[in-house]
C-alpha cells in the first residue's frame, strides 16, 4: 500500500503542508477527476461502476460516471486511480469525537452534563477542532460524524460534523440533527451488583416514565402557547430548543438497547407525533413489525458487541444488521461508545458482511444510510452529481481490514491522513534507523 | 448428658443410663423414681428403609432402644407406659445433616483474642457447641417435621468453626452436643466482590482459596514448630500460640471431618480439589445444583448433603420480561427437584439437609415435590436416617429402629410427608413430645339438620373446621314455618321461580374429640341474635342444642345425607397413574447444562482436511491446495495429497483455509468470583487455575471464532496480582480439562495507573512500584536461601530446627527468580518498561510476556536486548492518560526491531476476532500476513512457552486447528469448524442445530414456568437472603457511592452490556470503596 501511497501522492503532490492535522484549504480551489478507479457511489439501485470517474469542484460533486469523463472543468487536476476504489466517506453515528480526549480525565471530558433533561445544548458547541482523535478516525475514512451529548434523560441535540476545519464552526454540517433521549432501563435487573428490589426498580422505572412524560407535556404546551403567542409566552430556554422535534421535524434519538425498551419508546413517541430513531438497537429484530409499521429507522451502534443475555446466540449482534436488512427497516451501522476507535467503523460492517449482510447494505449502512438517518442526505452519503465532494480513494476492497484510504477529500479539499499516531511511528522507526536496528526498507518516510 | 453420651460413642456400649447426671440440681423433696420406659404397640414399624414390622411393637428403656418386634411378641417389664398406637406408622427418627446457625457475633468475638487469626475470617477455634443452644423456637420446627437429630454447622467466614451434632430436644439441657467437634465447617466466602464496609481481603475467589491454602500449611507448620522446640527448646523463643492453628490440627491431621459449605457445583470440586491436596476429609453442604455436573461430583467421592431448595418459578408471563432467562436457568429450574434422585442413582454417598432452605417450614413440600419427580420413600427415608448416621459417623446409635439405637422416633399418621401425613409425635431420647393431635369427629359431610319448625342441609369438615349450612327456598311467599311433625320433607315449589339458596357459615368451630361448638346467626332457626351451638356424635348422627339469646334451648340433629357431591379431588398429583412419558424429557441434558451444550461429548476423531490453503505458521510456511492429516489427536503431516489412512475422517476443504487454533495471550473469559484480588498490593499466592469457570458461555463464541487457547490472566488492580492460568477451550470438559497440562506457570503483575490509583496505599507513584517489587524480590531471595538452608540440615538438626514458614505469596516470587515462572506484567508507558527490564536484569529473571505494553515501541530494542515477549492490544489507545501515545503499529515496529510479538483481546467480545487483530498488523504495520497471522497463534504460543505443543501446524504437534471459510485475514472470512487434539469442538452448522434446540427447549420451558405460575422471584441458585437495611433518612457517603455505582452500571445494561455480565471495577470506580472515594471527590 506504500505503493500506492507514494503513487498517489506524486500525482497529487503534497498536501498543504507536511504536518498533520491541517485543515485543507478552503473551499477547494483546484477542480479534481479522479480517473480509471473503482467506483462506489452508493446510489441505491445502482451497481458498482467498474471503470469510471468522479470529478469535483468548488467542493461539489459535477460528474460521475463510467469510463472517461466527458468534459473537465478548467485548470482540472487528473488523477489516475486504477486499482483504487472511491467511494463516499465513512460517516460515524453517535460519535463522541472532539467532545473528548482521555477517557479517564475528567477535565478532557464534555460528553456528559449535570442533570437529566438538557434540550437546550448542542454538541457542536464543545468540539474541540484540534483533538487528536479526530485525524486518528479520518485516517479509517470517517469523514463525517454525528456527535451525540451522553449522559442524562433528555441528553441536548446531536450535531452532524465533518472532520475538517479551523474551528467548531468550520466542522459543523448540522447543528441540531436530532434530539437524543436516553430512554431508561425498564425492564428490572437481577445480578449481583443490582442492589434494589425488582419492585424497586419497576417503580423507579415507572417514575422516570411518568417524568420524561412530564417534561414532554411541559415542552408541548410552552410549544403550543409560543407559536400561538411569541411575544406573550415567557422564554424557556430548554423548550425553545424542542419545537423541531416537538412538530416532529427533527428526529428524537431514542437510546435503546432491549426489545422492550424499543417497543415502548417507539410507541411513546408514535403517540405524541414525535419522529423517533432507535439507537444502540439491540434485540430490534424482535421489533420488526412494530418498525416496519412506524418506518422506523435503527442505528445499530456496535456490531462489535456480546450478546445482550448469556443465553444469547453466539452472532446474536453480528447477524443483527443482516436481520434488520431483510426486514426492509432502514438502519446504519455505528461504532460502539469508544471515541478512540471510531476508525473501527469498516470492520463493524465488515463483520455484518461476514453473517450475512450483502456487501452494497454495508456499505449503505456506513454512508449513505447514516447520512439519511441524521438529515444530511442532501449533502452526504452517496457520489452523485450536485452532492458533497465527501470522499475517499481506498486500497483494496472497501471494508477489508487491510484495505487502506489513500486519499480523501471532505467537501472537495484534499485532507491529510496523519496524524498523532503515523508521526510517533516515524519518530521512531527514525529511532531505530539511526541505532540500524531497522533494515532500510522498513523505514518509513 | 454431654460427656455421659461423648463416653457412650467412645466406649461402645450399647446402653447406658443417662439420667441422674452430675449437674441436676440436689432435690427439694422426696426423690422420685424416674421409670423410663415405654412400649409402642401395634403401629407400622419402618425399621429402616425397605424393612417393616406390620402390628409392631417398639420398646423404649432409659432413652434407647431396646427391643423391636411383632406386637404381643415384645414384652415389656412391669411398670412399662404403653402406646397403643394403632393406625401410626413409626420411622425412624430423621437427621438433619445441614442444619446452618448464625455464629456472626461469636466470630467476631473471637476475632478479638490475642491468638486469634489475623485475617478475622479464619475462626476455626469457634465451637457451635460452645454456643448457646441452637433456638428452642428452630427445634421444635424440626421436630414437628418429624427431625430428632441435627448436624449444626456456623455460617461465618471462610474457616468458621466446628459444627455439633445435636439432638432436638425439648429441653435446652438435653439438646446438647452428643458430637461436639462433628467437623471444622469451611467456606470460600469472599464478601469484597461489590465493595462495602468489609471488602477486606480476599476480595475475590481465589483469594478465599489461598487463605484456605495457606492456613492449613500454617496449621501444619504451627505443628512442626512446636515439635522442633519441645525437641529443642533452648535458646528458642516459643512458638507463638494460635488458638485458630491449633484448633485446625484434628482437621489436618485427617482426624476431623472438614465440611465444606458449596453454593455451587463449581465451588464442590474446587473444595474436593482442596481437601484431596490436603489429604483432608471432606463432607459437602450441597447446593442442589450438583445435577449439571453429576459425573464430575460423583468422582470426587465425598459425601454430600443435598439442600432441598429449589430455584423459584421464573416470572416469564410477560415475553419481554423474560429476557434474561436463559435456557441454563429454566433447565436449572425444571431439573433441580431432580437433583437429589439422579445423584443417589449415580452412587453418590448424599443425605439431605434443611441448609439454604429460605422457609424451613417447606421442608415436607419441597421433599414431596422431589418424590413427584420420582424419589421413592425408601430413598428419601434413607437420605434422613441411616444416610446420614453414617455420614456422621452414627450409624451404630441412630438411623433405624433397632435395639441398641436412641430412641428417636417419629410417628406419623399415614406414609412419610405425604400431603395428608401428619408428623402425630416424635421421640427424642425416649421422650416424646407432642407435634399434632389429630381431630377424632367421626362426622364428615352433606348433612340434613334438623331442629323444631327447622329443616336445613349442610356440611362439617372437621380436618378444614368448617360447618356450613343452607336453606334450601320454599315456595315464595310462604307463610311462618310450618311444624311438620311427620318429618317428611316439603313438596318443592314451582321450580322455574326458585331464588337462590340462603347461606349460613358457622363460626368459632371447634372440635374436641367427639364435640363441636360453633356459632350460627340466628336467622338460619328463624330467631334473633346469635345460636350457640353444641353436638355430639351420637352412633351415626349428631345431637345438639342451640342456646338463643333469650335463653331458649333448641335441640336439634344432624343426619347424613346421602352424598350428592362427590369428593373434592385431591390436590396431591401422588396418586398418578404410572408416568410412561416423563414431561421433561424434551430438556436437553447437556454438558453444560444450558445453550450450546453438548449432549454426548463430542469424540476424537482421525481427520485428513483436503486440499485447503494451509497457513502451518511453522517452516512449511503458507500451502496451496494442501492437506493436513491429524492422528490421535496429533499432527500427523502437512502437504500435498497424503495419504488417506484407513477409518480417517476426510473433509473436503476447496477453496477454504486452514491454520492453527488462534491463541489469546490476554484473556479474563470464565473465571468465577472475580478477577481481581484487589485488596492488598501483592497477591501472588491467588492461583486463577483455582476458579476456571468451564461453564463460561464465552468459551463457546470464542471457539467460534477459532480460539483454541488462552492465557487467563489476574486483573491489573495491584502491582503483584494472581498466577495465571493457561486453558484449552474444551468446551463441555470440566475445569480440569481446560488446564493446559504442562504449560509452565504464570503470574500476573501490573505497573502504572491502576495500581498506584488506590490512594490508602503502597504505591502510589510509579517510583513507589518500583520499589515495592524490588523489596518483594528481595524478601522472596531471602526466603528462598532460608528455605534451602533448612532444607540441607542433616535430619538430626532439622527435627530440632524451627521450619521456616511455608509463604506462598513468597513461594511464587522465588519460582519466579528460579526461572520457574512467568511474569506477565500490565505494562503502557516506556519508562516503566525500562524500569522493568532492568528489576528483571538485577534479579536475574527473564520477563515473559510485556502485556498491552502499549509503547513499547518507544524502547522495542531494549525489549528485544532482555528477551521478554510483548503482547499487544492491535489498536486500542486514548482511554486513558498512560495510553496516550499508543499507535496501531506497535506490534509490527517491535517486531521490526527484533521483539517476540503477540496481538491479544483482554475482551471476551474481541477474542472471538483475533483473526482480525492479527490483520491489523498488515494494515498498520506492513507485517507480511504469515507473520502477522503468527501474532496470534506461535508468537503467543512461544511467550507461553507451549509452543511445543501448539501454535503451529506441525507434525508431533497438537491438531489444534481452524477450518475458515476463505483467508483468515479477511475481515469477511467466518471460522466454519474448531478443531482441538482431533476432537471438533465447534461446528456452525452443529452450532445452529443446537440453536435450533436450545431455543425450542426454551419455549417449552417458558411455557411450563408460565404454567406453573408460580409467584415472581428470580432464578438464580438459592443464596442466602441479602440483608435489608432500613430506609436511611439521609444520604450516607456509602449511599451516595451505591447510586453513583448503579447509575453507572445501569447506563452499561442501557447501552446493551449483560447485567450477568458486569463484575467487580466495571463501574470505573475499581469496586472497592477508596474507588468510589475517588470517583465522588473527582465527581465534585
Amino acid at each position: 500500500m506504500n505503493r500506492w501511497t507514494t503513487l498517489l501522492l506524486l500525482a497529487l503532490g503534497q498536501p498543504a503542508l507536511a504536518q498533520s492535522e491541517m485543515p485543507a484549504a478552503a473551499p477547494q480551489d483546484t477542480p479534481i477527476a479522479i480517473v480509471n478507479a473503482r467506483i462506489e457511489t452508493v446510489v441505491p439501485g445502482a451497481a458498482a461502476i467498474e471503470r469510471g470517474h468522479v470529478v469535483f469542484d468548488r467542493g461539489r460533486i459535477v460528474a460521475v460516471g463510467e469510463g472517461e469523463p466527458t468534459q473537465l472543468p478548467a485548470g482540472c487536476q487528473t488523477l489516475d486511480a486504477s486499482g483504487l476504489t472511491v467511494l463516499p466517506g465513512y460517516m460515524n453515528t453517535g460519535s463522541q469525537l472532539g467532545l473528548v480526549e482521555t477517557l479517564q480525565v475528567p477535565a478532557t471530558d464534555d460528553r456528559v452534563e449535570f442533570g437529566a433533561y438538557h434540550p437546550e445544548i448542542r454538541a457542536c458547541v464543545a468540539v474541540n477542532p484540534d483533538s487528536n482523535l479526530i485525524p486518528v478516525a479520518r485516517t479509517g475514512g470517517v469523514l463525517n460524524t454525528c456527535l451525540f451529548p451522553q449522559g442524562g434523560v433528555v441528553g441536548g441535540h446531536a450535531s452532524v460534523m465533518r472532520l475538517d476545519g479551523w474551528t467548531s464552526e468550520d466542522q459543523t454540517v448540522i447543528p441540531r440533527a436530532g434530539l437524543v433521549v436516553n430512554w431508561p432501563v425498564t425492564q428490572p435487573i437481577v445480578a449481583p451488583w443490582m442492589d434494589k428490589s425488582v419492585e424497586d426498580q419497576k417503580k423507579d422505572a415507572e417514575k422516570q416514565l411518568r417524568e420524561i412524560d412530564r417534561f414532554f407535556d411541559q415542552a408541548k404546551a410552552w410549544v403550543d402557547a409560543f407559536e400561538a403567542d411569541p411575544k406573550g409566552t415567557p422564554g424557556d430556554l430548554r423548550f425553545q430548543n424542542m419545537i423541531e422535534a416537538i412538530r416532529g421535524r427533527e428526529p428524537v434519538v431514542f437510546r435503546a438497547n432491549a426489545p422492550g425498551s424499543i417497543e415502548g419508546c417507539v410507541l411513546w413517541a408514535v403517540r405524541r407525533g414525535l419522529k423517533p430513531v432507535v439507537y444502540g438497537g439491540l434485540g430490534a429484530e424482535q421489533c420488526v413489525p412494530l418498525l416496519q409499521k412506524h418506518g422506523v429507522a435503527v442505528i445499530v451502534s456496535g456490531v462489535h458487541r456480546l450478546p445482550r443475555r448469556s443465553g444469547g446466540a453466539i452472532d446474536e449482534v453480528y447477524r443483527l444488521p443482516a436481520q434488520l436488512h431483510a426486514a426492509g427497516i432502514p438502519f446504519c451501522i455505528a461504532t460502539d461508545s469508544e471515541p478512540s476507535n471510531e476508525r473501527h467503523l469498516p470492520d463493524h460492517a465488515a463483520t455484518a458482511v461476514a453473517y450475512g449482510l450483502p456487501r452494497d447494505a454495508a456499505l449503505a449502512a456506513i454512508t449513505r444510510q447514516p447520512a439519511l438517518i441524521c438529515g444530511a442526505g442532501e449533502t452526504l452519503g452517496t457520489l452523485e452529481k450536485g452532492k458533497s465532494a465527501t470522499l475517499q480513494v481506498v486500497s483494496g476492497t472497501p471494508m477489508e481490514m487491510t484495505a487502506e484510504p489513500l486519499l480523501a477529500f471532505i467537501d472537495g479539499r484534499r485532507v491529510d491522513l496523519g496524524n498523532h499516531q503515523t508521526r510517533l511511528d516515524a519518530k521512531y522507526r527514525e529511532k531505530y534507523s539511526r541505532l540500524g536496528k531497522l533494515p532500510p526498507a522498513l523505514r518509513k518516510p | 448428658m454431654k460427656n455421659a453420651l461423648s463416653a457412650l460413642l467412645l466406649t461402645g456400649l450399647s446402653l447406658v443410663c443417662v439420667h441422674a447426671l452430675a449437674q441436676d440440681p440436689p432435690p427439694v423433696a422426696m426423690r422420685a423414681a424416674d421409670l423410663r420406659r415405654d412400649l409402642i404397640e401395634h403401629a407400622t414399624v419402618v425399621v429402616k428403609p425397605g424393612q417393616r414390622i406390620d402390628d409392631g411393637a417398639i420398646l423404649l428403656e432409659n432413652g434407647w432402644i431396646t427391643a423391636v418386634g411383632k406386637s404381643g411378641e415384645v414384652k415389656a417389664p412391669a411398670g412399662t407406659a404403653v402406646h397403643d398406637a394403632k393406625g401410626c406408622t413409626i420411622y425412624p427418627g430423621l437427621i438433619d445433616a445441614g442444619l446452618v446457625v448464625d455464629s456472626e457475633a461469636a466470630a467476631k468475638s473471637l476475632g478479638d483474642d490475642a491468638s486469634a487469626h489475623w485475617n478475622r475470617k479464619v475462626t476455626p477455634q469457634l465451637r457451635v457447641a460452645d454456643l448457646p443452644a441452637v433456638p428452642a423456637g428452630t427445634r421444635k420446627e424440626l421436630r414437628d417435621m418429624g427431625f430428632t437429630m441435627a448436624a449444626v454447622h456456623p455460617n461465618s467466614g471462610i474457616f468458621r468453626g466446628s459444627s455439633a451434632v445435636l439432638l432436638l430436644a425439648e429441653e435446652d439441657r438435653k439438646a446438647e452436643a452428643i458430637v461436639p467437634d462433628a467437623g471444622q465447617t469451611v467456606a470460600f466466602a469472599h464478601v469484597g466482590d461489590y465493595g462495602g464496609e468489609d471488602s477486606k481481603y480476599p476480595g475475590a475467589l481465589m483469594g478465599a482459596i489461598a487463605l484456605v491454602r495457606q492456613t492449613l500449611l500454617d496449621a501444619q507448620w504451627q505443628k512442626a514448630c512446636l515439635a522442633a522446640w519441645q525437641a529443642s527448646p533452648q535458646g528458642k523463643d516459643p512458638p507463638q500460640a494460635s488458638a485458630a492453628l491449633a484448633a485446625l490440627q484434628p482437621a489436618v491431621d485427617g482426624s476431623q471431618m472438614v465440611v465444606f459449605d458449596t453454593p455451587n457445583e463449581q465451588e464442590l470440586l474446587r473444595a474436593a480439589r482442596v481437601a484431596a491436596e490436603f489429604k483432608l476429609k471432606p463432607r459437602m453442604l450441597g447446593s442442589g445444583m450438583e445435577f449439571r455436573r453429576l459425573a464430575e461430583v460423583k468422582a470426587t467421592g465425598a459425601p454430600l448433603v443435598v439442600p432441598v431448595e429449589f430455584p423459584k418459578t421464573p416470572d416469564v408471563a410477560d415475553p419481554r420480561a423474560d429476557d434474561g432467562v436463559s435456557l441454563r436457568e429454566l433447565a436449572t429450574w425444571a431439573l433441580a427437584p431432580r437433583n437429589l434422585k439422579q445423584l443417589l442413582d449415580a452412587g453418590v454417598d448424599a443425605s439431605v439437609g434443611t441448609h439454604r432452605l429460605k422457609n424451613r417450614g417447606d421442608f415436607p413440600a419441597r421433599v414431596r415435590r422431589m418424590m413427584r419427580e420420582g424419589l421413592s420413600e425408601d430413598e428419601l427415608l434413607g437420605c434422613l436416617t441411616v444416610r446420614p448416621a453414617s455420614q456422621l459417623g452414627l450409624a451404630a446409635i441412630a438411623g433405624t429402629i433397632e435395639p441398641g439405637r436412641m430412641a428417636n422416633l417419629m410417628v406419623t399418621d399415614g406414609p412419610l410427608f405425604e400431603e395428608k401425613t401428619h408428623v402425630l409425635r416424635t421421640w427424642v431420647a425416649g421422650t416424646p413430645s407432642e407435634v399434632f393431635r389429630p381431630v377424632q369427629f367421626a362426622f364428615a359431610g352433606p348433612f340434613t339438620l334438623k331442629a323444631e319448625g327447622v329443616e336445613l342441609t349442610g356440611s362439617i369438615d372437621p380436618q378444614a373446621k368448617t360447618v356450613n349450612l343452607e336453606r334450601q327456598p320454599t315456595a315464595p311467599a310462604a307463610p311462618a314455618p310450618v311444624p311438620s311433625p311427620d318429618g317428611k320433607t316439603e313438596a318443592p315449589a314451582a321450580p322455574a321461580k326458585l331464588p337462590d339458596p340462603v347461606k349460613y357459615a358457622a363460626e368459632r368451630v371447634s372440635f374436641d374429640l367427639d364435640k363441636v361448638a360453633f356459632t350460627l346467626k340466628g336467622e338460619a332457626f328463624g330467631v334473633d341474635g346469635l345460636l350457640r351451638c353444641t353436638a355430639l356424635v351420637v352412633g351415626d348422627e349428631v345431637r345438639g342444642t342451640a342456646e338463643t339469646g333469650d335463653g331458649r334451648s333448641i335441640a336439634f340433629t344432624l343426619a347424613r345425607r346421602t352424598p350428592a357431591e362427590t369428593a373434592k379431588p385431591s390436590e396431591t398429583a401422588k396418586a398418578e397413574p404410572a408416568k410412561t412419558v416423563d414431561p421433561l424429557a424434551f430438556v436437553p441434558r447437556t454438558v453444560p447444562l444450558g445453550e450450546y451444550g453438548f449432549e454426548r461429548p463430542p469424540q476424537r476423531q482421525d481427520v485428513l482436511v483436503r486440499n485447503a490453503t494451509v497457513w502451518t505458521c511453522g517452516p512449511q510456511g503458507r500451502l496451496q491446495g494442501a492437506d493436513l492429516l491429524v492422528v490421535d489427536g496429533k499432527v500427523k503431516a502437512v502437504g500435498k495429497a497424503l495419504q488417506a489412512p484407513a477409518g480417517v475422517t476426510v473433509i473436503d476443504a476447496t477453496g477454504k483455509h486452514v491454520t492453527p487454533g488462534l491463541i489469546d495471550c490476554h484473556s479474563h473469559t470464565g473465571i468465577n468470583g472475580g478477577v481481581n484480588e484487589w485488596t492488598k498490593n501483592d497477591t501472588a499466592e491467588c492461583r486463577i487455575a483455582d476458579c476456571i469457570d468451564p461453564d463460561a458461555g464465552g468459551w463457546y463464541r470464542e471457539l467460534a471464532g477459532g480460539l483454541t487457547v488462552a492465557n487467563q490472566l489476574h486483573g491489573s488492580a495491584n502491582p503483584i496480582g494472581g498466577q495465571n492460568s493457561v486453558v484449552k477451550l474444551k468446551w463441555g470438559g470440566g475445569a480440569e480439562d481446560f488446564r493446559f497440562p504442562g504449560a509452565i506457570g504464570g503470574i500476573k503483575f501490573a505497573l502504572g495507573e491502576n495500581v498506584t490509583r488506590p490512594r490508602n496505599r503502597y504505591p502510589n507513584t510509579r517510583m513507589g512500584v518500583e520499589a515495592l517489587l524490588r523489596d518483594s524480590f528481595r524478601a522472596a531471595r531471602a526466603y528462598a536461601a532460608e528455605r534451602a538452608a533448612f532444607d540441607a540440615l542433616p535430619a538430626d538438626a532439622k527435627a530440632r530446627t524451627t521450619p521456616p514458614r511455608r509463604d506462598l505469596q513468597l513461594d511464587t516470587l522465588a519460582e519466579i527468580l528460579a526461572g520457574k515462572r512467568l511474569v506477565h506484567c500490565h505494562s503502557y508507558r516506556q519508562d516503566e518498561i525500562l524500569m522493568l527490564l532492568r528489576l528483571a536484569d538485577d534479579f536475574g529473571f527473564t520477563v515473559g510476556t510485556l502485556q498491552h505494553v502499549l509503547e513499547g515501541y518507544k524502547v522495542a530494542d531494549e525489549i528485544a536486548r532482555h528477551g521478554a515477549g510483548a503482547s499487544s492490544f492491535s489498536d486500542w489507545w486514548a482511554y486513558k492518560m498512560e495510553v496516550m501515545d499508543a499507535v496501531p503499529s506497535n506490534g509490527s515496529l517491535m517486531r521490526d526491531v527484533g521483539v517476540l510479538v503477540s496481538f491479544n483481546s483482554d475482551s471476551d467480545e474481541m477474542a472471538r476476532r483475533m483473526n482480525m487483530e492479527a490483520a491489523k498488523a498488515v494494515k498498520y504495520g506492513d507485517c507480511p500476513p504469515d507473520e502477522a497471522l503468527k501474532f496470534v497463534t506461535l508468537n503467543p504460543a512461544k511467550q507461553l512457552r507451549i509452543d511445543d505443543r501448539v501454535g503451529s501446524l506441525e507434525p508431533g504437534k497438537d491438531g489444534d486447528f481452524v477450518i475458515w471459510s476463505g483467508d483468515p485475514l479477511s475481515s469477511f472470512s467466518l471460522a466454519e469448524s474448531t478443531w482441538i487434539e482431533g476432537t471438533c469442538l465447534f461446528d456452525r452448522a452443529q452450532a445452529q442445530a443446537m440453536r435450533e434446540r436450545d431455543l425450542k427447549a426454551r419455549a417449552k420451558l417458558i411455557e411450563l414456568a408460565v404454567m406453573e405460575g408460580e409467584k415472581s422471584g428470580s432464578l438464580k441458585a438459592p443464596e442466602p437472603p441479602k440483608e435489608t437495611k432500613p430506609p436511611e433518612a439521609k444520604p450516607t457517603l456509602l449511599s451516595r457511592m451505591l447510586d453513583v455505582r448503579r447509575a453507572a452500571l445501569l447506563d452499561e445494561v442501557a447501552r446493551g452490556r449483560d447485567p450477568m455480565s458486569i463484575g467487580p471495577g466495571d463501574c470505573g470506580c475499581g469496586g472497592s470503596a477508596e474507588g468510589w472515594k475517588i470517583m465522588l471527590e473527582g465527581s465534585r
